[in-house]
């Protein structure tokens, strides 16, 4: 649950898009229609037929032509969120949870068409299409509902995932994936969704305390390892930890995908900003 | 046939047990959820990837470890491969003073002599007996013998000595009789109370350790004597009595504790000659319980020396217990020697000056012939050869010992000796005769000390009484390695082990790269 202070300050913020928005109803969107926004577009000859009012007389008066004032037509764009619902989230849920609310605040202000799916092993949880600031009640309600659990094979939910229209996609997700995420974004994009990677991880997983020897159980599958947690030990774990996030990273990298590491360990509303500000996601 | 030399080993046959105990009860693993276990999975693989032994290891550490803790319990056991052809049997008996000790009413060698009666009894038709005594001196009794009886009789023979053994001496005789014999297997066992079996040599322990005190050191003075007393077992309180010439002087009650020793000083008489000290209350070994030893007297005798003549007071310097003392002709007396020697011409030697029995002529004369020596202990050894002389005064008393024709130029009595012309007349100093001929006088007058010694029964030596009486209980040691022969497995076996223990060395060790720091995965 953000809070209004925070919320307030989200206002002030629009999710940039790369792409035009294509099709559905009004927005704030710049498409790639012309029509009736105050932005100027480009001029073209009159045809009959084309309403005098946008016939620019200055230009007439220079030309001797008529010419007709073109504006772009501002259309909603679909924002569609990604949530990682599986059981390996549950440690840093709430962060995640926060994330999703705060990028759907941000298309929900910014007038675009919401919706969120809970990516899950037994069948995602999507929610209806959100629309409009008062929508934002019924987001969280929505996501009172959702509860991480299973096991997550995120490739395979996410090319499962259907109801995509074209538009922004915000995955969230600790990508805990054997092969990388890169098949899941391929997929994504080739459904003609511009996306973005969040990260969100404990700070368990970043920098994990342990000493002794541990039987580690995997809280989705219930898979045990056992462990000496010794100095080398930890040192394997924080050199594979820095190749997997460099992994996402050029992985998001390559696909001009805006990637942000979310840190569960620390306060959300003062690190978002920043965060997803450097990352180019607004 | 398998048999083992040492079985008193095979307790360690409980290790490899021991080594399973400690797998299971090995560390435990606290269990912690994860969100999830991908990195670490990662991880750990990459870090086995690392170790290409870790699989190995992990599968193969327990068996070899098992394995090398049971070679060793065997090789410790000294198993053997035997046959039962007839062949040859050297038997070492220990004959040390400690195989007299008693227990439960039968002495170790005897009972050594028991359990070789087992065993030739065990021996197959035709075996050939060598018997070898192991005292402070190595005997062979018995060579090569297959008649039983003969064989039974050399045993019984066999008496301890007050002594040690040498059975290092006996195990290399031994040695050298089995080198002898390639073609045909022989069997060394030896029956000890303290031999410990080494391979190819088997061993039969005498006796179980007891109680036992002993007489350790005895020295006696005039006036005193003092005896150190030894206990190899347990706290005790010994009455230890002391006799002087056969007589009971002193007896003295001492706390000893265990494995200490205690010293006693008994006052005896100033004219005791021999000492004996015992320990009243009997214990297994009765021959280190008394001891005698000779009263020492102060050794140093006095010889009072008139005149100044060098070749003389070096012939006397060779003993010595002599303390040279000169003095002027006309005071001997006020000096407080043993032996008295002076005047040049004769020469005298005499314990009492004032009592002399020899007379000599007032003027000197050549002498009547070539100088000849009588036999008697003053001449023993001297031959006179090319001895001159220039002039003497011929004696008269005591007896003869050197002639000149008819005059007697030295002679002696028991407590004097004298010699007939300056000694500076002669060459005699010149000639090695001259020491033999002080000597002999100064052995006539003036015995040395030890001569007078009475005899006497010296304790048992220190480490007869210590080790051996108290030997520890390793009875029954090996009566099976008795009937051992053949070929010994022993060195094999730790072979075996030491191979298992590099193998497991290998396993064990850390990659060389990461020596600090033991692997995440197992």
């Amino acid at each position: 649950m953000l809070s209004d202070a925070f919320l307030s300050r989200l206002d002030t913020l629009q999710l940039a898009m790369k792409g035009r928005a294509s099709g559905g109803a009004g927005g704030t969107r710049r498409s790639r229609q012309t029509g009736s926004s105050a932005e100027f577009s480009d001029y073209r000859e009159y045809i009959p037929g084309d309403d005098i009012r946008r016939i620019d007389w200055n230009a007439m008066a220079r030309f001797d032509k008529i010419f007709l004032k073109l504006f772009m037509e501002e259309q909603e764009s679909a924002v569609t969120v990604l949530l990682d619902g599986s059981g390996s989230m549950g440690e840093k849920w709430e962060t995640a949870r926060q994330a999703a609310e705060a990028v759907s605040y941000l298309a929900l202000t910014g007038g675009d068409r919401l919706r969120v799916i809970c990516l899950q092993e037994n069948g995602n949880r999507m929610s209806p299409q959100l629309s409009g600031r008062q929508a934002y009640a019924r987001l969280e309600q929505f996501l009172d509902t959702c509860v991480p659990e299973g096991a997550g094979k995120l490739t395979e939910t996410v090319m499962k995932t259907e109801g995509l229209r074209r538009g922004l996609c915000f995955l969230i997700s600790d990508c805990y994936e054997e092969g990388g995420i890169g098949t899941a974004l391929d997929s994504l994009r080739y459904r003609g969704q511009e996306c973005a990677v969040i990260q969100p991880l404990s700070a368990f997983e970043l920098d994990p305390s342990l000493d002794g020897a541990l039987k580690l159980t995997d809280s989705e599958n219930g898979e045990t390892i056992n462990l000496l947690a010794d100095r080398e030990a930890l040192e394997n774990y924080r050199r594979t930890l820095e190749d997997f996030l460099r992994d996402i990273r050029e992985t998001c990298f390559r696909r001009e995908t805006p990637y942000a590491l979310l840190d569960a360990g620390k306060n959300f509303e003062e690190e978002w900003i920043p965060l997803i500000s450097q990352s180019g996601m607004i | 046939m398998l048999t083992f030399a040492a079985p008193q080993f095979a307790w360690f046959l409980l290790l490899p047990a021991g080594i399973v105990v400690l797998y299971l009860l090995r560390r435990k693993y606290l269990p912690k959820q994860v969100p999830s276990t991908f990195l670490w999975r990662t991880a750990i693989r990459d870090h086995a990837a690392n170790k290409p032994l870790q699989r190995l290891r992990k599968n193969i550490l327990l068996p070899v470890q098992f394995l090398a803790a049971l070679v060793l319990a065997l090789a410790l056991m000294q198993p053997n491969l035997t046959g039962r052809e007839a062949s040859r049997t050297v038997m070492i008996f220990d004959l040390s003073a400690s195989m007299q000790t008693v227990s439960a009413g039968k002495n170790r060698l005897d009972e050594a002599k028991d359990r070789a009666e087992e065993l030739l009894q065990g021996l197959p038709p035709g075996e050939e007996v060598t018997i070898l005594a192991a005292g402070a001196e190595v005997r062979q009794t018995l060579t090569g013998s297959t008649d039983r009886e003969d064989i039974r009789q050399a045993i019984r023979n066999l008496v301890c000595g007050r002594e040690g053994a040498d059975l290092e001496r006996a195990i290399t005789l031994a040695e050298a009789i089995r080198r002898e014999e390639t073609d045909r297997g022989t069997r060394i066992v030896v029956f000890s109370d303290s031999y410990t079996p080494k391979a190819g040599i088997a061993g039969i322990h005498a006796g179980r350790g007891e109680e036992n005190r002993g007489v350790y050191t005895l020295t006696a003075e005039e006036g005193s004597a003092y005896a150190r007393i030894c206990n190899f077992g347990g706290d005790c309180r010994v009455t230890v009595a002391c006799e002087a010439d056969g007589k009971l002087c002193e007896a003295k009650e001492t706390e000893i504790p265990a494995g200490e020793t205690a010293g006693v000083l008994f006052t005896i008489p100033e004219n005791a000659v021999k000492v004996a000290v015992y320990i009243r209350e009997a214990d297994a070994l009765a021959a280190d319980n008394r001891a005698e030893a000779p009263v020492e007297r102060s050794t140093v005798r006095t010889v009072a020396l008139t005149g100044d003549n060098l070749f003389l007071e070096s012939a006397l310097r060779v003993r010595e217990d002599l303390r040279i003392v000169r003095t002027s002709e006309e005071l001997p007396a006020e000096t407080q020697a043993d032996l008295y020697i002076y005047g040049n011409s004769p020469l005298l030697f005499s314990r009492d000056p004032s009592k002399t029995v020899f007379t000599w002529g007032e003027t000197e004369k050549e002498p009547a012939g070539s100088l000849t020596a009588e036999e008697s202990p003053m001449t023993d050894g001297l031959t006179l050869r090319d001895v001159a002389l220039r002039a003497c005064k011929p004696l008269t008393g005591g007896k003869a010992a050197i002639r000149a024709g008819n005059d007697v130029l030295a002679a002696y009595t028991d407590s004097e000796a004298a010699i007939g012309f300056r000694l500076q007349d002669s060459n005699l100093p010149l000639k090695y005769d001259f020491p033999v001929l002080v000597q002999n006088i100064l052995n006539m007058l003036l015995p040395r000390s030890a001569e007078e010694v009475p005899e006497t029964e010296a304790p048992v030596s220190r480490e007869e009484s210590d080790v051996r009486t108290v030997a520890s209980d390793t009875e029954g040691a090996d009566s099976a390695a008795a009937g051992s022969r053949g070929q010994d497995l022993t060195g094999i076996l730790m072979g075996v082990f030491l191979a298992l223990l590099m193998i497991e060395f290998i396993l064990a060790r850390e990659p060389w790269s990461r020596r600090k720091g033991k692997g995440a995965a197992t």
